[in-house]
């Protein structure tokens, strides 16, 4: 997936999560709160944990992944409700947030530590100023797909 | 010598001003190929659904016999089926793939298969789905189960699930939910099937035909409001995780460490410089690289990680929803493992101690409570829809032929299948993956006690499997010629498969369709039946219901299935008296399903229980609490010897 599609994916998932939430908690009776609630509850939870994922997973397999796990961890919320004797749709609607905030915390320390290691990268390629770096040709306008010293875009 | 050259030279150089017609040619070229191809594509699709919506929309559904929707269906329909598995065809002879255009194709046929028939049937079908909108009903007001009551509320995950669905979507949120279930799986089944697909074999024709057969073979009515539905797809899941992430590596690319490994390399070498066929023998002796199989995606040990652990989350969900799925998903996991196409060895032993601490921990509310009737309540799950489907055919000759139509259009996908894997074993495959997974749900006939159902419920769990194999009956090689021998037989194959589809899915569809009449007598009863009443209804599973109250009205059938029906008047009343008690009235409740009912089932004409029904209103003995064209509620009149009866109706109409 293009990094624009995965940031569209992502605005879309916070669209969903923020409009699933407000319209629930609020109790409003608009036709958009079942549409915005399920499409959250269908896919939402489980792209918090694979929707970053980095494996060759192609849109498909992901959507699968996020549809599959989303389901298991809705039944697992409601089943959690039964069992505890505290059904309520408010409960579990903050509790399916609360565990999208565990997958976006995974995804959070996976970002840092790319970063990280990009970071480690740089300063050891500054470290090593013998070694050719590599450099865009004189005379040809520098193309976007380049790597750049500090590892922004492309791979070393 | 040069002279004429260079008269050749000049006429071509004096040539070259009439060339300018040339250039433009070039980028029309430059516009990806078929583009007009696959806008054909689109407007015979197009054409094919709204022929097909059209004749559906003008079928007169009070005009249902025992032969089912199929033969209600106006030549426009069927014409509208044709086109769309024309155009499927063509766009599987398109050169390159479209996933788009093939995709979209999809949508339409499931759309025109289950949608369709929901939209003009007003109310939506099917007894089962009632009855789960009843426990999910149960659930979302008392936010506790019923483990006494019903052998399914100890496996409540998915009534659960929705009910928090429903109650966090709004008001009137299950019927929704009901009617378009249907669909929605059958949708949501595609993706994995798709993922599947894609591990499995190497090219997209497969891939798409296996979609589309899936589709079209799915007529066992699993899909609906229900348990089975939602675990379906979490099976699908579940091995769509497994062979995306945890397969062996490809042998061409993994560090040569034994001497086996070293073979497959040779082997593939062999493989790819042997085009002769003199070679090929040489190459088949030692297991290498599968022309049939994809290479596996390259994947980090965290992104392992967090796939095992997707794979527990979805198999926990899966062990809490559903008692057979459970098993299903281990056989297939066995079977992967066995197969060593799967890397996790000590998976399906994680597995089955997770669904045995379920089980003998969690359910044991009902073990302990009612371990006597255990096996007679999962037997009752049967007459969801398959019992009348298994080893016995009954009814009047319409419906035995929809049950041989119905047998041999299973029989069809299982011959496709064997096909299938007969050719992509031919075409240089070794690998039996698929033929596995297919075959391993037939364990499950042995572990579970679903009646003549079983062999159905097998059917479902193999049947993304046989489909795929089915697909690998028409393409079954790498890259397989288009060949124009396995496009037509393609189509021959969706011509036959669609109405049968028809035929096989909607064959019930008299008494398994309800109308606004009956949910309305249904209403009458939940709204005016004191707590502790029975039901009381001529024939089994024809109610739409019960989907309110289920914890406190009782249901009774006077005529068991299978019996010939001997009733009378006189005796339908003894049978309500005898339902009379002290916690509650009997109320009799006679609706139009249970007429066709029992005229496909138990051997009467549909005017018998109309018959009845007349007499009964016209009898003093009874009083008519409510009364439609489509249904009637009627009590005991209140007679020194009977008990008192149900309170006078408040309103209701009369």
């Amino acid at each position: 997936m293009s990094g624009r599609a995965a940031r569209w994916c992502w605005t879309a998932w916070a669209v969903a999560a923020a409009a699933a939430a407000a319209l629930t908690l609020t109790g409003a009776t608009t036709p958009l709160r079942p549409v915005a609630t399920w499409l959250f509850l269908a896919l939402g939870p489980g792209w918090a944990f694979v929707g970053g994922a980095r494996p060759a997973a192609d849109p498909l397999t992901r959507v699968t992944v996020a549809l599959g796990l989303s389901i298991a961890i809705d039944i697992t919320v409601a089943q959690g409700m039964l069992l505890t004797d505290s059904w309520s749709p408010r409960t579990g609607l903050l509790a399916v947030l609360a565990v999208c905030a565990v997958g976006l915390a995974l995804h959070a320390r996976r970002a840092l530590r790319l970063r990280r290691t990009r970071k480690l990268v740089g300063s050891l390629h500054a470290q090593l100023p013998q070694l050719p770096s590599p450099t865009v040709p004189a005379g040809q306008p520098s193309s976007p797909g380049i790597t750049t010293a500090n590892g922004e875009r492309g791979t070393p | 010598m040069t002279e004429p050259a260079g008269t050749a030279l000049r006429e071509l150089e004096a040539a070259r001003p009439t060339r300018p017609v040339r250039p433009p040619l070039p980028r029309p070229r430059r516009r990806p190929p078929g583009l007009r191809a696959a806008a054909m594509v689109l407007a015979v699709n197009l054409t094919g659904a709204g022929l097909y919506w059209l004749g559906l929309r003008s079928v007169d559904l009070r005009a249902l016999d025992d032969s089912g929707l199929v033969t209600l269906l106006p030549a426009a329909a069927l014409a509208g089926l044709a086109l769309l598995a024309c155009a499927f065809t063509v766009t599987l002879a398109l050169r390159r793939e479209r996933a788009g255009l093939l995709a979209w194709q999809l949508l339409v046929l499931v759309a025109c298969l289950h949608a369709a028939v929901a939209v003009i049937e007003q109310v939506p079908r099917f007894q089962t789905a009632w009855v789960h909108a009843g426990f999910t009903d149960y659930i979302l007001r008392t936010g506790a189960t019923l483990p006494q009551e019903d052998a399914r509320f100890s496996w409540p995950g998915f009534f659960a699930v929705s009910a928090f669905a429903a109650q966090a979507g709004g008001e009137g949120a299950v019927t929704q939910l009901l009617r378009w279930t249907p669909t929605l799986s059958n949708l949501a089944y595609l993706l994995p099937l798709l993922v599947i697909a894609r591990a499995m074999t190497t090219h997209w024709r497969a891939r798409w035909l296996a979609a589309w057969l899936f589709v079209l073979g799915n007529w066992v009515a699993q899909d609906y409001y229900s348990p089975q539905g939602l675990a379906f797809l979490l099976y699908l899941v579940i091995v769509a995780v497994a062979l995306t992430w945890f397969r062996p590596p490809y042998p061409e690319l993994a560090p040569a460490r034994t001497s086996r490994d070293l073979l497959a390399r040779a082997q593939a070498l062999l493989r790819r410089a042997s085009r002769p066929r003199l070679l090929r023998p040489l190459a088949a002796l030692v297991p290498g690289p599968d022309p049939g199989l994809r290479r596996p995606p390259e994947s980090t040990p965290s992104d392992r990680g967090l796939m095992l652990g997707v794979l527990l989350v979805v198999f926990l969900a899966i062990t809490v929803s559903h008692q057979l799925t459970p098993f299903a998903v281990i056989a297939a996991v066995a079977v992967l493992v066995a197969a060593d196409r799967v890397t996790l060895r000590g998976l399906p032993l994680l597995l089955v101690t997770l669904v045995a601490v379920w089980v003998s921990w969690m359910t044991v509310a009902y073990w302990s409570g009612n371990l006597g009737t255990m096996l007679g309540s999962l037997g009752s799950l049967a007459t969801n829809l398959g019992d009348n489907l298994g080893d016995r055919i009954v009814g009047t000759r319409e419906r035995q032929l929809v049950q041989y139509g119905r047998i041999a259009f299973t029989a069809a996908v299982l011959a496709l299948a064997a096909l299938g894997a007969v050719r992509r074993r031919r075409a240089g495959s070794a690998d039996r993956t698929i033929t596995l997974l297919a075959l391993a749900p037939f364990i499950l006939v042995a572990l579970q006690s679903y009646g003549g159902e079983a062999l159905f419920r097998v059917y479902f769990f193999a049947l993304p499997f046989l489909a795929l194999l089915a697909a690998l009956a028409f393409f079954p090689t790498r890259a397989p010629r288009r060949s124009p021998a396995a496009l037509a037989a393609t189509l021959a194959v969706s011509l036959v498969l669609l109405p049968g589809f028809v035929m096989a899915r909607y064959g019930n569809e008299v008494f398994e369709r309800y109308t606004p009449g009956e949910i309305q007598a249904m209403h009458y009863v939940y709204d005016h039946v004191p707590t502790g009443s029975t039901v009381v209804t001529i024939a089994p599973s024809n109610l739409p219901g019960p989907s309110e109250r289920v914890e406190d009205i009782r249901y009774v059938a006077v005529l068991e299935e299978g019996r010939k029906a001997r009733l009378d008047l006189a005796g339908l009343r003894r049978r309500l008296a005898d339902h009379q008690t002290d916690a509650g009235p009997a109320v009799l409740v006679l609706t139009r399903a249970q007429r066709f009912y029992v005229q496909a089932n138990l051997g009467r004409p549909a005017s018998w229980v109309a018959d009845l029904e007349d007499q009964a209103r016209d009898s003093a003995a009874f009083r008519v609490e409510y009364a439609n064209p489509d249904a009637a509620v009627l009590t005991l009149a209140a007679t020194p010897d009977t008990l008192p009866a149900a309170p006078a109706p408040q309103g209701g109409p009369r």
